[in-house]
């Protein structure tokens, strides 16, 4: 499924005893994760755990209280503002709606990026527009505003926004809450695709089983603040850990492939 | 007329004491402390300077500055037009009669465009557009801010400022003075309907007599004085205005309820903010 080359040793993401409280509330209580180049790690654990909280420190967009987080080989408490910008521009991010700039069309939300950030001309824009718009399947979709499409729809141009740099690293926070379950199918297949030709690294939150035995290479069970369990996809569904049997419930005892 | 204040009564100063104090207790009463209350008004300076700083941008902007500035103008110049006649009306009216019980009504022309020039026209103009423009300004960075739009713009690295501040309260202060001239024009016609139909000045005496008190130059300004004045003002409420209401916006946390929150707080401090600085400003201009 992929050449040796894209699955290198090097983690690009490597959390270690990252603490967050909120308040008096404390979210994770040293929280260990680590995702190798190319690969995707899915992270599962029940609403409100801090699967979200997990995500947005990967990004820099919160901080830890205690413990570090190195992003593509860099720390991110020492890389400063510029270097946090810089290491941005490496990854892509997927909000739970899309997150689309109401205002503007989908092509402008598309392009965003690439005008605002990498300075491109319209001549250069327009291609990579088209091609992300083919990439997630919405075509002829430019013209119109976030407000004018579905859902499933928005999810898909958030993922090409998200692609449309070019990220090394993609950070999915549940790309199928919502989703009736033939959309959701579609978007695990999009981000399969994604992975495999695109070779990204890859973090996605989720806790649909069948989306992340679709797209997950390993899989990250949060509880009580930390990796409860962390094995690669077909050992983690096997696993007798009772915490993460009573959170699968006793239909997923038995795993079921849900290959296409 | 400021004469009647002259001697100030001896309980006038400690009144004002008073109200101020009582003013600020029920500000920190009804914020969530000094320190939050520090912290909004740091932020909204801060935002300022940030807008001040991507000016170079705007080149860049134009077409973002000309769509707000249409909407601004477009979406509320029926509001300054009703506003500003009626304004004009009750000026005339009021100091019309006053006029009148010394047989000095001729001089209301004067009166009327000097006030609208310099105090009522921006300052109605800034209230309508903070009321009108700057809640939806701060609705719409508000439901930007709920919905992890402006989260995803910060995780792409782009300049939030320039791209959504900066063209907004640019847009704001071109369109306050704007609108503060189109306020003043139709305030005089408005205080000239009462001149001649209630006071019995002649409508071209009225006319003459406000646009010569108009004509006085000032030093070292290419308009007149008055006018130059108001512009000046108006050109600073509206930029006040747009920061306020885009900073409000912006931090807006917690769903719809929080988007409401953010817009009510956005035009009560801009209304706080255009009277405050109307008066430093006025101090500026005339002392
Ligand atoms: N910025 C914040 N301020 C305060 N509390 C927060 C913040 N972000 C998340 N939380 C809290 O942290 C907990 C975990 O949130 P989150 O990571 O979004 O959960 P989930 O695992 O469902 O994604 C929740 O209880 C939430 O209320
Ligand atoms: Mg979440």
């Amino acid at each position: 499924m992929r050449t040796p080359s894209e699955t290198g040793d090097e983690p690009v993401v490597r959390m270690r005893g990252v603490h967050k409280a909120f308040g008096s509330k404390q979210i994770l209580r040293g929280l260990d994760l680590e995702v190798r180049s190319g690969r995707t790690l899915a992270i599962m654990g029940g609403s409100g755990t801090g699967k979200s909280v997990a995500l947005r420190h990967v990004i820099g967009l919160m901080e830890p209280d205690a413990g570090s987080i190195e992003v593509f080989g860099q720390d991110l408490a020492t890389v400063g503002p510029a270097g946090l910008a810089r290491l941005r521009e490496r990854m892509g991010y997927v909000f739970q709606e899309g997150a689309l700039v109401g205002w503007m069309n989908i092509h402008d939300n598309l392009a965003l990026p690439l005008r605002e950030r990498e300075g491109l001309s319209e001549a250069e824009v327009r291609p990579r527009v088209e091609e992300a718009m083919e990439r997630v399947h919405v075509e002829g979709a430019g013209a119109k505003f976030p407000s004018e499409i579905s859902g499933g729809m928005k999810k898909r141009v958030g993922v090409a926004r998200a692609l449309i740099t070019r990220p090394e690293l993609v950070l999915y926070d549940e790309p199928n809450a919502g989703l009736d379950p033939e959309i959701s199918r579609s978007i695990n297949d999009l981000i399969r695709e994604v992975s495999d030709t695109l070779g990204v690294t890859a973090l996605v939150v989720e806790h649909r089983v069948e989306c992340i035995e679709r797209v997950a290479d390993e899989v990250l069970f949060l509880h009580e603040g930390r990796a409860h369990v962390h094995a690669p996809t077909a050992e983690f569904f096997a696993s007798q850990d009772p915490r993460l049997r009573a959170f699968l419930g006793p239909s997923s005892t038995a795993p079921s492939i849900t290959s296409s | 007329m400021f004469a009647l204040l002259d001697p100030v009564p001896s309980w006038w100063p400690p009144l004002l004491g008073l109200l101020f104090a009582g003013g600020v207790a029920h500000l920190l009463w009804t914020s969530a402390g000094p320190r939050a209350l520090l912290e909004e008004a740091g932020g909204r300076v801060a935002l300022a300077v940030a807008v001040a700083a991507r000016l170079p941008h705007l080149a860049r902007r134009r077409s973002w500055v000309a769509r707000q500035t249409y909407g601004a103008a477009v979406g509320n110049l029926h509001v300054i037009l009703l506003v500003g006649v009626f304004i004009g009306m009750i000026f005339a009216l009021q100091t019309g009669i006053e006029l009148a019980r010394f047989g000095q009504q001729d001089q209301i022309g004067p009166l009327v465009a000097a006030g609208l020039a310099r105090e009522m026209g921006p300052f109605i103009t800034a209230l309508v557009l903070a009321s009108t423009y700057g809640s939806a300004l701060a609705a719409e960075m508000g439901t930007m801010a709920v919905s992890d739009e402006l989260t995803a713009l910060e995780v792409m690295s782009i300049d939030r400022v320039s791209l959504l501040v900066l063209p907004r309260v640019v847009a704001l202060a071109i369109v306050c003075p704007a609108m503060t001239v189109i306020c003043d024009t139709i305030g005089i016609i408005g205080g000239g309907f009462v001149a001649s139909a209630q006071l019995g000045v002649g409508w071209d005496l009225y006319i003459d007599t406000s646009l010569s008190a108009l004509a006085g130059l000032g030093e070292g300004v290419p308009l007149p004085k008055d006018v130059f004045g108001g512009l000046f003002k108006a050109f600073w409420f509206g930029a006040t205005v747009g920061v306020i209401s885009c900073a409000s916006g912006i931090a807006a946390r917690g769903g719809a309820l929080g988007v409401g929150r953010a817009t009510s707080r956005a035009v009560r401090d801009a209304t706080i903010a255009v009277i405050v600085a109307n008066y430093f400003l006025t101090w500026l201009l005339y002392r």
